[in-house]
This record gives C-alpha cells, structure tokens and sequence, in this order.
C-alpha cells in the first residue's frame, strides 16, 4: 500500500462494490469485506478493504444503504444522530443539569453519610493526627488559660453532652493561635479545638459551651469525614466528567470549590440545629450562640476584608444568628 | 445500480514528470457552527455516562480536526479506537484517585506517587507519542513513533536538570535535543523523518526571549513606580504590577511556542521533502488572549469555535514543501511491536505541542 491516489468511480452491483479507475477495468471489491468510518459531521467517509487500500468520498445518504452500521460503531451512530438534532440536543441538556444538580445536591451528601458511618475509627485518628501535626508546627501555641478554668469547662461540656452518640470520644483542647484567631474547630476523631483568642472573646461560660455544642455537632454527625468524602467524590466526578471539555483545570476547579462550600455551609446549618437543640435540652438559653456569633462578626468586622459571600464555607451570620435568637424565644 | 462518483483532483495518474517543488497548504474545513453540537453531545454523554463517552468524545473530536483537515486532495484521519483508549483513561483515573485520596489521607504515599509520576514522565511521552502517531494517517498510510523508552529520559529528563540548574543556559541545548529526539523517532509509512537543526538556530529565539524578559522587567519597574506615585497608594502599584506580570509572561511563553515550533519545522525533512510554519507570535497571542475572553463572557460555550479558529489559522501557517510526487510513500506493516501499552497513557494527554 502507499500513498499514491487515484480518482475512481465506485458502484454497488448486488453484494459487489465495483470501484473503477479511469481507463481501467473495474475491481470487485464484496461488500462483506469493506469497511467504512462512521458519519461525523461533513468530514469525508473512508471506505477500506484490508490489503487492498482505501477510497475516499464525501457523506452520502446512499453509503448508510450499501454498508449499514455496523456493532461496533453503533455508539458513534447514536452520537451522530443526536449531534445533527439541535432540539434533541437542547432536551438532553436540560435532563443532564437536573440529574447533576439532584445529583449534588442529595446523592453526593447521601452517600458521603453512608460512607462516613462504615469509617473505621482509626482512619478518623489516622485522618486527625496528620492534620494536627500540621496545626501544631505552624499554628498552635501553649495556652494561658489556667487549669482551674479549663477543668470547669470541661466538666461542664461533659454534662452538657452526656448520652449523646459518640459523645465518649469527644475531647476538648486549649490551644493559643494568634494566626487562626476566635476560633473552634472538631477534628474526625473526636477532638475539639478551642483557642484563646476565642475563650477571651466571649463574656462568660455559657457563650463557649454554646459554640462547643455546635463542634459537637460536627463530630455527631461526623461532618470531617463527610466532608473529605464530599469534595473528593466531587472531584472526581468533575474530573471524570470534563476531563478533556475544555482542557482547562481552571473551568473545573471553580466550580469544585464552590461546591464545596456549599456542602460545608450545609454541614454548619446541621451543626447549628444540633447546637440549639442540645443547649435547649440542657437548659442553656440558644441566646447565648446568637450572643457569641455577634461578637464574632463584630470581630471580623474590624478586621480587614472580610468574608465573600459564595466562597464562604460558613452560613451568613445574621441568618445563623436569627435562628438561634428565634430557638431562645421559644424556650 | 447507484453510483457515487468520487473526484480526487489530486493525482498525475501515472504520467512521468520530472521532480518539482511544490508547496502544499492544508485546507481546514471544519465550522464553529457543526462542531458545536459534536463538542456538545461529548460534553453531556460524558456527564450523563461518568466520563465512559469521554474516550468516545476524544475520538470524535480528534476524527473532527483531522477529517476536515485537506492536504493535497486527501483527508487525514484519525484510527485510534475508543475501547482502548477506554482502558488507558480508567487506569488513568484510578491513580489520579489513588493521587486526590492519599493526598488527603497519606502524605508518604502521596510523595511516593508524585515522585513516581515524575520518573514515569519521559516514558509516559514516548508512549503517546507512539499512540498517537500509529493512529494518524494519511492517504491510508500511517504514521509511526519508533523511538525506545529509555531514550526520553535524557532529553525529557536530564536536559531539564541541567537546563535548570545553569539557570536556563543550557535551554536552547535541551530543546535543540528534545526536538530532535521527537523529529527522528517519527516516520510516515516507512519513511522517517529527519532533523537538519544545529544548535545555533536554538539561541535565536532564547536570546530574544531573555531580551524581551529584561526590557519587559525594567518597563515593570517603571510603571509600577509611576502608577503607585499618581494613584497615590501601594495598592494600585501593587496591582499594576501584578497584572503587567503576568500579561508579560503569558505574551513571553506565547512567543517562546511560537517559535519553536516554526523552528521545529522548519529543521523537519521528510526524505527530500520540507516544512514551512509561519506562525506569528502576536497572532496567536490574540487568538489566546481573545479566546480566553470569549470563552470566559459565553461560560465556556465558545470552547468548539475557538478550537475551530485555532485550528484554521494553523493550517493557513503551514505547508509541506514537496520535492518531486508526494505519491511514493509505503506503508510500513510490520513495524507495529512495542506499540503495546500505548494506550495506557493516553488520558495522560501529554499537550506536546508541535504547532500544528
């Protein structure tokens, strides 16, 4: 075979593709043997017999009736009977956004809970542990709050999560962190983090408790390991879905970001609603949630730039706050 | 009896001739318009299959830019089949997994898969570079990649040491041998092609570059100084400065491309044949730059027409120069060992970037 081309005319007779070069006596090629490329917008078809070379035409309604599609092009053949149907097209996209928006927004946070529960714990320890030696070397320094007051509110959050699931492996800890600032975070495993900075800016005890009922939220309802699951399954499915749309990283890591804020925005909510209930059930006022979650957006207020709204991965206070307010008026 | 009458208007049908220069220029005839629904159905068949199409939607398009691609009379085409490349892409994924999740989870396992996807890069390029060429043809020949493994990783891996630890003295060296290394390992049919570059040619567009790099840190400096003293802040001056940084560096690696690869072809022979790419580095970089803007404004529904006006204005940019008939190359058959494995490294998509 080589590159050489001639023009040829080419007929069906019967089971027989006769292709014929000017001046020359026709071939019989048996149609049994050729092969053609599948119909892709304009471009031309390749009609190919092995050994014996190729012919190359234009798209013609008359090939689709000498070589019927063939089983292994037929996932080609449905590709190419939608890409030629404007409407169709239209359709499909609109099933396609509401299958990944019901997708994300429940079958993602579903899963991510089924799967969250069968985590042995020691993935959660093995999970905390590589996050608090990060901590420690950059941000976490001693405390300076004294033992007396670390004990009393120890003892005080035991009371208060008493019975609860999984409230045995919850531990609090003090830690000073002038970079992170007025802060509680709770970690896969159980541990809680409180840091000075936070502890000096609340008026009294009932204000901590209340932001550690909302960390005992997180860990109830294991939140870190939901949400490691979340984000990553998120991008992978991103990346499985637009890996070669676009060729472009940027198009798909935007908008995985912004997901997950939105799944984190949605596990605060749940925390929050678990805080309240607990307080609630314990007999703190929820007032003392919207209390310290004023004098946190006050302290971020003073502090420069402050929070955009759709990459936040908190709820906007004044909602958060108003909940909590609308709990102690009906206590 | 149905007929279909086929003209190719290409082709001196026998007549002997005597060897002449001639320059053919592809002809790209595909249209914003049609590719959009083809890149469109591969987007939401890839969504709606979790990525199983994606192998089909690479085929398809890769089908599209090729089909619609005419030199002299005859189409190229592209061979690879999806179901293979479906096997690379989820071996493929399952690292890229393995990679998010120990990255999370691990860091020792994380650093251990970077580093071996790093040592792996070299022989990763041969590979694609075999799967790609073995299923690209051309007046039903195809081309072909014979280059071992093994000899990527001296310009794919030690050059790129040395390059950055002279800092970047030794660049036009490294991409003086990684040219070569790509132009020789390729053939078409049983032809190979040969690379006619010296190491002179690779300074031109280094020093320029260097050049270009040194004028545009001293405007910079005098801009970001000016700009700072009217608005009157830092501020200003920082984002001043930030802003011409990287519209600088983006214009800087444009032209770096741009002429490499007019390089590259223009060091190419196919046997007594030559290559001509005349690319120009501000019309690409408006290309990119208006591109990103449109794609940006449209929320990436613009992606199929850029692709198409890129893929214009390339072929307008290139030509073979043919010595003599462009009708005697063989297919090679028997030279398909070693193409094993290729597959596996497709989704990998190197982006090796030839300018055409």
């Amino acid at each position: 075979m080589s590159s050489r081309t001639w023009p040829v005319r080419v007929w069906r007779d019967g089971d027989v593709l006769h292709v014929q070069r000017d001046g020359s006596d026709a071939v019989a090629w048996p149609l049994s043997e050729v092969s053609i490329s599948p119909r892709l917008g304009r471009t031309p078809r390749m009609l190919r017999r092995a050994g014996y070379g190729q012919v190359e035409c234009a798209d013609s309604a008359l090939l689709e009736t000498w070589l019927p599609t063939q089983r292994e092009s037929r996932v080609e053949a449905i590709a190419d009977w939608l890409e030629r149907r404007r409407t169709a097209i239209v359709g499909a996209a609109a099933v396609t956004v509401l299958m990944t928006v019901a997708f994300v927004k429940f079958g993602v946070p579903w899963i991510a809970t089924r799967v969250a529960e069968h985590m042995p714990a020691s993935v959660e320890r093995h999970l905390t542990s590589q996050v608090v030696a990060m901590l420690e070397k950059v941000h976490f320094h001693p405390t300076a709050i004294s033992t007396e007051r670390q004990a009393r509110l120890r003892a005080r959050f035991a009371d208060l999560v008493r019975g609860e699931p999984r409230a045995d492996q919850m531990q609090v800890f003090f830690v000073a962190s002038p970079s992170i600032g007025p802060n509680a975070f709770a970690l896969p495993d159980g541990r809680i983090y409180i840091t000075d900075q936070l502890v000096a800016l609340a008026d009294d005890d009932d204000e901590l408790l209340s932001v550690l009922a909302h960390e005992a939220g997180h860990h109830v309802h294991r939140h870190g390991m939901r949400l490691a699951i979340e984000s990553s399954s998120v991008l992978v499915a991103t990346g499985l879905m637009f890996g070669d749309a676009s060729g472009s990283s940027l198009a798909v890591a935007v908008p995985a970001a912004l997901l997950n804020s939105g799944f984190s925005r949605e596990h605060e909510r749940e925390a929050d609603a678990y805080a309240i209930g607990l307080l609630k059930r314990r007999g703190v006022s929820p007032a003392a949630f919207a209390r310290m979650l004023r004098r946190l957006e006050q302290d971020q207020r003073n502090e420069p730039g402050g929070v955009v709204g759709y990459l936040s991965t908190h709820p906007p206070t004044p909602e958060r706050i108003r909940a909590a307010e609308a709990a102690a008026a009906g206590h | 009896m149905d007929t279909l009458i086929h003209a190719q208007p290409a082709g001196d049908a026998g007549a002997p001739s005597l060897p002449v220069i001639e320059r053919h220029r592809p002809q790209f005839s595909g249209s914003a318009r049609e590719y959009f629904g083809i890149w469109f159905v591969n987007l939401l068949l890839s969504i709606v299959t979790l990525g199983i199409y994606s192998a089909w939607a690479k085929v398809r398009t890769q089908r599209y830019f090729y089909g619609n691609t005419k030199l002299a009379g005859a189409s190229f085409e592209y061979l690879a089949n999806p179901i293979a490349i479906l096997k690379g892409r989820l071996i493929a994924y399952a690292f890229v997994i393995a990679l998010g999740l120990s990255a999370r989870f691990s860091i020792g396992v994380y650093m251990a898969l970077i580093a071996f996807l790093g040592l792996a890069m070299p022989a990763i390029l041969v590979l694609s570079l075999r799967f790609r060429a073995r299923n690209s043809a051309w007046r039903g020949v195809t081309f072909g990649f014979d280059e071992r493994v093994g000899a990527a990783y001296g310009p794919f891996l030690g050059w790129p040491i040395l390059a950055y630890i002279t800092a970047s003295l030794l660049y036009p060296s490294m991409k003086m041998r990684q040219q070569q290394f790509v132009l020789e390992g390729h053939r078409f049919g049983s032809q190979s092609f040969s690379f006619q570059g010296t190491l002179g040619d690779y300074w031109g567009p280094y020093l320029a570059m260097v050049g270009a790099a040194i004028a545009g840190a001293l405007v910079l400096g005098a801009v970001t100084a000016l700009g700072s003293d009217m608005a009157g802040s830092r501020e200003a001056g920082m984002i001043a400065f930030l802003v011409l940084f990287y519209v600088g560096f983006f214009a800087l690696m444009i032209y770096m491309r741009v002429r490499y690869a007019n390089l590259f072809w223009d060091k190419a022979r196919l046997g007594d044949h030559r290559f001509e790419s005349t690319l120009r580095a501000r019309d690409m970089l408006w290309l990119y730059a208006s591109n990103a803007v449109v794609i940006l404004c449209t929320i990436g529904l613009a992606v199929p027409w850029a692709m198409v006006r890129l893929a214009r204005y390339r072929a307008e940019h290139f030509a073979i120069v043919a010595n003599g008939s462009l009708e005697g190359f063989v297919a090679d058959a028997g030279r398909y060992t070693g193409a094993a494995g290729a597959e596996l490294v497709d989704a990998l998509d190197t982006g090796l970037d030839f300018g055409f």
